[in-house]
């Protein structure tokens, strides 16, 4: 019935929208003040009749059929100051020539993430950084994650490109199992199952701005803020009807397909705005086993995925407005190795995701409470022949399925202070099975968690506002309960030596986050700040629920994991040296405490060590990171960024178990040194960029006795709109073809390419 | 009427985006999950009649050997994946397969219990399975012959000074090096430490067994005429410390005994209360149990010895 009102809905919308047609056309020019180039994508609104286009290589623009009469441009782009003009269309065409004044840099930008209020960057004591749109699409980007690969700090690990099941992004010197909130719309794409993000499952197309803080953020954000928080923030249309439809191919017979349809009408004076997407790609991928170790078993690790999603909001007026989202994703991803079946071992990703928002002011106060749902089916198939010849064909059914709700309130005191408090509320749940084909095994698993918070925020600023404090607490307290494993005519293929039947008892965790950071404007162009703040990440339920045979042994289930917590000291400054550069510091000093790592219990399961994360470490982060942007003129862009981490394990308590002391060494999977370099330039032309990512050799295991060797890749992105409606893009990534080993020593793909065709309506 | 024209346009091009998107929603939701509720038959599995192998309950003597012949077949739906033998509801054989038709021999040595109860299942992809069963029973008329027994014997590995590394079955004695070379026709079985690339072995073997790199010099086995020589089990066996010790007649040798060929010529990673098999090369059936072992070149290892007269 609602899907039946929304197309309802929806046509109306679009009939409004033909019959608003008239008769005169209004063109016009877009160009830097300063210096008369012609500004390319720029964002022109008719604001009386909500339509919107973007202007051209030659930075012109035309509206069809307006109807006489006095209207109001709005004109933004990114790197510019936003530009109202009034004017008046008469029955002949219609001329304007309008020219745009630059913005400084990066530090005009404003994010809301880092306080849920909205702040320019340059106000806010850290480091943190935000991509918009244009630069966004200026990217060679196959995934979202790879968008983050220009932040410093952020380290994106997706060896095998498109062909990767999933990406881990780590930040600020903490390895996977420590992570990172990803936010998509300000709510949580984290799993309490655990598990990486399903980073496939946000096209690149479709975001507006990528908001990254660095640093632990559980003052705000409560659990998995450890190493920072990264919000992904989607378009939301301003034109009646828009869109557009792209086909695109490349490398290893990748094909693929998308549509994006969106708009937004007046009904009775208020905003309807709604978007309609879908995408499909395939590919057969390559062999990831290198050359010297390859049988006849090992074959291409390809690829089937697909999307659609749908989104609705209404804004009841200027303060008020609802929106909801839904979104389906399913793929399959070969693992590389076939011995008898058609499709060999695979993965399968089915993610239903649901959200929704309201934003609305209540007095002084405005609110904004998320509700979100994500329910993922993750199938895994397996088959293979082992050394004595033996077959083995195993699947694993595992169902996460998280759900809550995130209420803020931002209430303004006094003219320079500001109070955020809110409640976050989550509950997570897994069920995982596993069975064995060519055996008897069954396992099965499941557990739940609850989470609880309330936090509180406090923004004041003093002396004409040089001075800015911030501080912030907040309490979680979360429930373990209802795990259990099960565990019916075991063989050697899973290691259980009898069947299980067992229950956890429920387990209780609390605490306190803590932040405080004083950011000081020595001159306008320096800004210098100091921060203490600390994370936590509560177990996974993977790890408190799951025994089974992993790649590093036979690993036991710990219901009686605590969380791990980290405190982060911090002294940065913020530039502007010149009016068209901006160069960021900062240095950090992190200790965390009761970090997970696996022990030895001094058992043998079929031939391997039996293994359990504890919480036995603590470890020592010493770091900094560099990041320098010039823009030459608004069209060219230079980008870099270094980062050090010295991530070293501190105390290893293993009293009781077996395995070695790995007091002193490096944190496994961590790069000691990252940089990254950007070229992004857009001409009359064609529109190029070419980026280059550096990481440096880490250690692959805990014992740090396997070295990862450093690898540089270097892409590049040609795009330019051929005609008003039709774009072109070739994305080269790895252009060198440097082919390197990955952690789990499998090969990437090298060089991969993908040309882009879209016709924009 | 220009502008009529650009309006039927406009909504030719938004009807042809609105079936775009709806072939594409169809294609993308279409996706549809197997039907794998039908019931097919299980799959068949039967013993195979054949001279050389024994397809129904049978009294066979504890230590000779017998063949089963397995023949199992598909359901024409769902291959075969998994077969499986238990021996007295223990898993004797689990293997994953892939097939349409399965044939399979087992050989097995009759043990010492009175009776095994052998039940051989085969399973498919669907999780279907059938069985097929015997029973093996003990002959109880049979004598079982004498053994020789050594108690505590201490064998000093390649560079002890206190022990010799030989031992003769027919003597008793622990031999060194030297007077090994000159007892080399009696010498049967040998220790030594391989402390080789980290890898700490203490090693029980034979002449025989192309050892002569840890027994070098004028009296060195390469340089012996008689190389005598014994095959042990791969690993250490499932056999109590009791039930070793309890041992009078060949009944447990029998038992755990196999082919001489498909023996090792070294029982390796030797720790106290390993029980290995063995078999020499004519033919007697024989087991030895690790009492203490002092796991270097210069060390020593005692062993309790049992084998057939």
């Amino acid at each position: 019935m609602l899907v039946k009102k929304f197309i309802y809905t929806l046509f109306l919308s679009i009939a409004i929208s033909i019959s608003s047609l008239a008769q005169s056309n209004l063109t016009g020019t877009v160009t830097d003040a300063e210096n008369g180039n012609p500004l390319t994508g720029a964002n022109v609104v008719i604001k009386e009749l909500q339509r919107g286009i973007s202007t051209n290589p030659d930075g012109k623009f035309e509206f069809e059929n307006i109807e006489p009469g006095d209207y109001t441009l709005v004109i933004s782009f990114v790197g510019y100051h936003n530009k109202k003009v009034k004017l008046r269309v008469e029955d002949e065409n219609s001329q304007v020539e309008i020219k745009m004044i630059p913005s400084a840099v990066e530090m005009e930008r404003v994010i809301i993430t880092a306080t849920k209020t909205e702040r320019k960057i340059e106000d806010l004591p850290g480091q943190n950084e935000v991509l918009e749109k244009e630069e966004i699409g200026s990217f060679p980007a196959t995934s979202s994650d790879y968008l983050l690969q220009g932040i410093a700090n952020v380290n994106v690990n997706r060896s095998w490109g498109i062909f990767s099941k999933n990406a881990s992004v780590t930040m600020r010197g903490l390895d996977a199992a420590q992570g990172v909130l990803i936010l998509y719309n300000g709510v949580p794409l984290n799993k309490t199952a655990g598990g990486a993000i399903n980073w496939h499952m946000i096209s690149p197309d479709r975001i507006e701005r990528i908001e990254v803080i660095k640093g632990p953020s559980s003052a705000l954000y409560g659990n998995n803020a450890m190493g920072g928080v990264i919000n992904i923030i989607t378009k939301k249309s301003d034109q009646p009807i828009s869109g557009d439809i792209r086909f695109m191919g490349g490398s290893y017979a990748t094909l693929g397909g998308k549509f994006d349809l969106e708009g937004n009408q007046k009904i009775k004076g208020k905003n309807l705005y709604w978007g309609l997407s879908g995408f499909y790609r395939q590919g057969d991928g390559y062999v990831i086993e290198p050359k010297d170790v390859r049988d006849s078993t090992d074959v291409e690790v390809y690829l089937r995925e697909n999307k659609v999603g749908a989104s609705l909001g209404y804004e009841f007026n200027d303060k008020n407005k609802i929106e909801v989202e839904y979104s389906y994703y399913d793929d399959k991803r070969g693992d590389g190795r076939q011995v008898y079946l058609d499709d060999g071992g695979y993965v399968k990703y089915t993610t239903n995701f649901v959200r929704t928002k309201y934003n609305g002011e209540l007095g002084k106060i405005k609110i904004e409470v998320d509700g979100y749902l994500q329910h993922e089916n993750y199938y895994q198939f397996s088959e293979s022949v082992n050394q004595d010849g033996n077959y083995k064909i195993s699947k694993r059914d595992q169902v996460s399925f998280d759900y809550g709700i995130w209420a803020n309130a931002t209430r303004k005191f006094a003219k320079k202070n500001w109070l955020t408090f809110g409640f976050d509320l989550k509950q997570g749940y897994m069920d995982a099975s596993e069975i064995y084909i060519t055996s008897t095994d069954t396992l099965d698993r499941d557990g739940k968690v609850q989470f609880y918070a309330a936090y509180l925020q406090d923004e004041q600023r003093f002396f004409n506002d040089k001075l800015k404090i911030i501080a912030g607490l907040r309490f979680d307290y979360a429930r373990f309960y209802d795990g259990s494993i099960y565990v019916a005519t075991p063989t050697s293929n899973t290691g259980f030596e009898d069947p299980v039947s067992e229950s956890y008892g429920t387990s209780n965790w609390t605490a306190l986050s803590p932040k405080l950071a004083i950011q000081y404007e020595i001159i306008p162009e320096i800004k210098s700040y100091v921060s203490a703040s600390s994370g936590f990440m509560p177990p996974k339920l993977d790890d408190l629920i799951s025994t089974r045979k992993v790649s590093t042994g036979f690993k036991k289930a710990n219901p009686d994991l605590q969380p791990q917590t980290l405190t982060n000291y911090e002294l940065g400054f913020n530039t502007r040296p010149f009016k068209k550069a901006q160069f960021k510091i900062a240095g950090y000093y992190s200790i965390g405490k009761d970090f997970h790592y696996f022990v030895e219990t001094g058992r043998e399961v079929d031939g391997r060590r039996e293994i359990f994360r504890d919480n036995i470490a603590k470890v020592e982060i010493i770091g900094t990171e560099l990041f320098f942007q010039y823009n030459f003129t608004n069209n060219l862009i230079f980008k870099t960024n270094y980062t050090y981490n010295h991530s070293t394990i501190k105390e290893f308590d293993i009293s009781g178990f077996e395995g070695n002391d790995i007091t002193g060494n490096k944190i496994a999977e961590v790069p000691p040194h990252q940089a990254f370099a950007g070229v992004f330039w857009n001409n009359k032309f064609i529109n190029s960029t070419l980026v280059a990512n550096y990481v440096g050799e880490m250690y692959e295991n805990e014992e740090n006795t396997i070295l990862v060797e450093d690898y540089l890749t270097v892409d590049i992105r040609l795009s330019r709109m051929l005609t008003k409606k039709i774009f072109f893009a070739l994305d080269i990534q790895n252009i060198f073809d440097n082919v390197y080993i990955d952690k789990k020593e499998r090969l990437s793909p090298g060089r991969f390419i993908l040309v882009e065709l879209a016709y924009k309506f | 009427m220009h502008g009529d024209m650009k309006n039927k346009a406009y909504r030719i091009k938004i009807s042809r985006v609105i079936q775009f998107l709806m072939i594409t929603s169809v294609f993308l939701l279409t996706a549809c999950e197997e039907d794998d509720s039908q019931k097919y038959p299980n799959p068949t599995i039967n013993l195979v009649s054949d001279p050389d192998y024994i397809s129904s309950d049978a009294i066979v003597a504890v230590g000779q050997t017998f063949k089963i012949g397995i023949h199992a077949e598909w359901n024409e739906q769902n291959r075969l994946t998994n077969f499986i033998a238990f021996q007295n509801g223990e898993r004797y054989l689990d293997l994953g397969i892939y097939k349409e038709e399965y044939d399979r021999e087992i050989e097995i040595t009759k043990g010492l219990e009175d009776t095994d109860e052998w039940e051989f299942m085969i399973r498919d992809y669907a999780g279907q399975w059938s069985s097929v069963s015997l029973t093996i029973t003990k002959n109880p008329n049979i004598e079982y012959g004498e053994i020789l027994e050594f108690d505590d014997i201490r064998i000093g590995a390649q560079n002890s000074a206190e022990y010799g590394s030989f031992f003769s079955f027919g003597s008793g004695n622990v031999y060194t090096l030297q007077e090994a070379f000159s007892n080399q026709e009696i010498v049967n079985l040998v220790y030594y430490y391989d402390g080789f690339d980290n890898f700490e072995e203490n090693i029980i073997a034979s002449p025989g067994a192309n050892i002569s790199g840890a027994f070098t010099g004028d009296y060195g086995i390469s340089n012996w005429t008689t190389l005598y020589t014994i095959r042990y089990s791969a690993e250490t066996l499932d056999v109590s410390e009791d039930d070793f010790d309890s041992a009078s007649n060949d009944s447990i040798l029998l038992a755990h005994s196999f082919a001489f060929e498909s023996g090792k010529r070294k029982a390796k990673y030797l720790e106290e209360g390993y029980i290995f098999s063995f078999v020499t090369e004519d033919n007697r059936a024989g087991m030895f149990k690790v009492e203490s072992v002092d796991g270097t070149d210069a060390g020593n290892i005692v062993v309790d010895i049992k084998v057939q007269k």
